[in-house]
């Protein structure tokens, strides 16, 4: 099998991450404060959240909570802040973990303002500027779009949210592990991102980030291992992390940030931009082939294309059942940005890569492709 | 695979290449039975090709506003078995020049894709036509 869905879920994990996961599955299990626990059960956790900040450039470390993935991090940061949904920007190139919380989480009155893309995914800072006055209180923002690979300028659009006083929500779910990430450089206020992608962690972890001194409501609320008499919460002095954590989970996240940062990023995204050229030049050569956003400087692992000839689902069933080469096809959980992209309801056939995926397997693509498209 | 008595046209995509023979049909019934009769219910070993069950689609959102469902089937789906699966309404599409053949069936409200050799097939259905997929199974049903 050529595995190149990792815009979905990375496959296959680096060892190391195996490795700790097994590893913790063996011990004494994590006390989380309500035993004694193991001597290094705080660690797990601290450790991990130093990790991610050192990687996401995120100083406030403490203000690092963990949850089941960038999902669970957007309901949560959407829904605590309570800004009805009229006086949130948004984008076009957004994920359906952005959209469909805007839309139906109860208490979150009115639709967005949407900021549109251009044929590549690439939204204009310019765009937010006009749009940033009249009362808007946030601007969300997907940094990488899963669809294009297109990669926001995150340092504008901050400035920008900065000089109005907007609250700025990024989105690193396509971003952390594969491209430069610095929350507190770009002045977001909050950030989600999700362990099982870039960072090559497992599914279900990941977390968000919230600056100190914004007023966070917990989507959850629960046992935490502090002070257990305590029912009602006055005040701002919120628990994030309440039930039992997935420590086993967390410890292999903490082992997969610790692999993507001794890789280095940028070295991360030079191969993988390499892989992209490759494939996007190859099929230039295809007739009735259209690559979205072939001249993008900027852009995360992530190619998406469609053909004259056959629609995307077809072209991935034909890729995954007769050529075993895993991608993915349709509108990718982004349903918006289609309309701007020329790819309609049908979407796109998407190829994503992982740094463990090689010249080789672009290779296989495009021989598959010679057979089925001709 | 015998074309007589079919309404409609026929069109070979590129006559000149390796892509695929594509039949437009409008069925007609009784001659479509008659022509295949043979490979309407028996594969190549004589044996029936049977649906026993089916499963929601490994990729259910590529069909997306669809319903969609794998069907499996008792063995290996083979050129005779595709072939008793392309008297259902719809344009055929068959491209034999693959590593694994490819087929599909597509009208208005279903489409049926597979490959030979795998032990099932993707049926996708309009979710106002969601007795098509009773159909199938009743007609190749085990």
């Amino acid at each position: 099998m050529i595995y190149l869905n990792n815009a979905a879920t990375t496959y296959p994990k680096p060892e190391a991450v195996k490795e700790a996961f097994a590893k913790r599955l063996d011990l004494p299990p994590s006390g989380q404060y309500r035993s004694a626990g193991l001597e290094d059960d705080a660690d797990v956790f601290d450790i991990c959240r130093k990790r991610i900040g050192s990687l996401l450039k995120i100083s406030e470390t403490d203000r690092i909570f963990f949850s089941s993935g960038s999902t669970e991090g957007l309901n949560s940061i959407i829904a605590g802040l309570g800004i009805p949904a009229d006086k949130i920007i948004t984008t076009v190139t957004e994920h359906n973990s952005v959209l469909r919380p805007l839309y139906n989480l109860p208490g979150i009155k009115g639709k967005p303002l949407l900021l549109r893309c251009d044929e590549n995914g690439t939204v204009s800072p310019g765009d937010l500027e006009a749009a940033a006055g009249h009362g808007m209180k946030a601007f969300i923002l997907n940094h990488c779009s899963n669809v294009t690979g297109a990669v926001q300028d995150a340092e504008a659009f901050g400035r920008i949210a900065k000089k109005h006083g907007i609250l700025f929500i990024l989105d690193v779910s396509q971003s952390a592990g594969c491209v430069e990430v610095d929350v507190d450089g770009w002045n977001a206020d909050a950030v989600a991102f999700t362990g099982h992608k870039s960072l090559m962690g497992p599914q279900g972890t990941g977390g968000y980030y919230v600056r100190k001194g914004i007023g966070l409501k917990p989507l959850k609320y629960g046992g935490t291992g502090y002070d257990s008499s305590r029912v009602v919460y006055d005040g701002d002095d919120y628990e994030y992390e309440v039930g039992t954590m997935n420590s086993v989970g967390i410890a292999a996240l903490s082992e997969a940030v610790d692999w993507v940062s001794s890789l280095r990023t940028d070295e991360i995204k030079r191969r993988e931009m390499a892989l992209s050229k490759q494939l996007i030049y190859a099929l230039s050569e295809f007739k009735g082939i259209h690559v979205i956003g072939s001249g993008l400087k900027d852009r995360g692992p992530v190619v998406s294309f469609f053909s004259d000839t056959l629609p995307p689902s077809d072209l991935a069933y034909i890729l995954q059942n007769s050529y075993g080469i895993v991608t993915r096809a349709g509108l990718h959980c982004a349903p918006l940005i289609h309309d701007y992209i020329g790819s309609g309801k049908k979407g796109t056939l998407r190829v994503s890569f992982s740094g463990f995926n090689t010249k080789e397997d672009v290779d296989a693509v495009i021989a598959a492709l010679r057979d089925i498209l001709g | 695979m015998q074309e007589a008595g079919l309404a409609g046209g026929e069109a070979d995509l590129n006559a000149a290449s390796h892509v695929a023979y594509l039949r437009y049909a409008t069925i007609n019934t009784s001659k479509m039975c008659y022509i295949s009769t043979e490979a309407y219910y028996k594969n190549t070993e004589g044996q029936d090709m049977r649906i026993k069950g089916r499963r929601k689609s490994l990729e259910a959102c590529t069909e997306s506003g669809w319903d969609a469902f794998d069907l499996l089937t008792e063995g290996p789906l083979e050129d005779c078995d595709i072939e008793s699966l392309s008297v259902m309404e719809g344009s055929f599409l068959y491209m034999k020049q693959l590593k694994k053949p490819f087929f599909k069936i597509e009208s208005d409200f279903y489409v049926i894709k597979g490959v030979k050799g795998d032990p099932f097939f993707r049926f996708a259905v309009h979710r106002d036509h969601e007795e098509k997929v009773g159909e199938l199974v009743s007609r190749f049903g085990s």
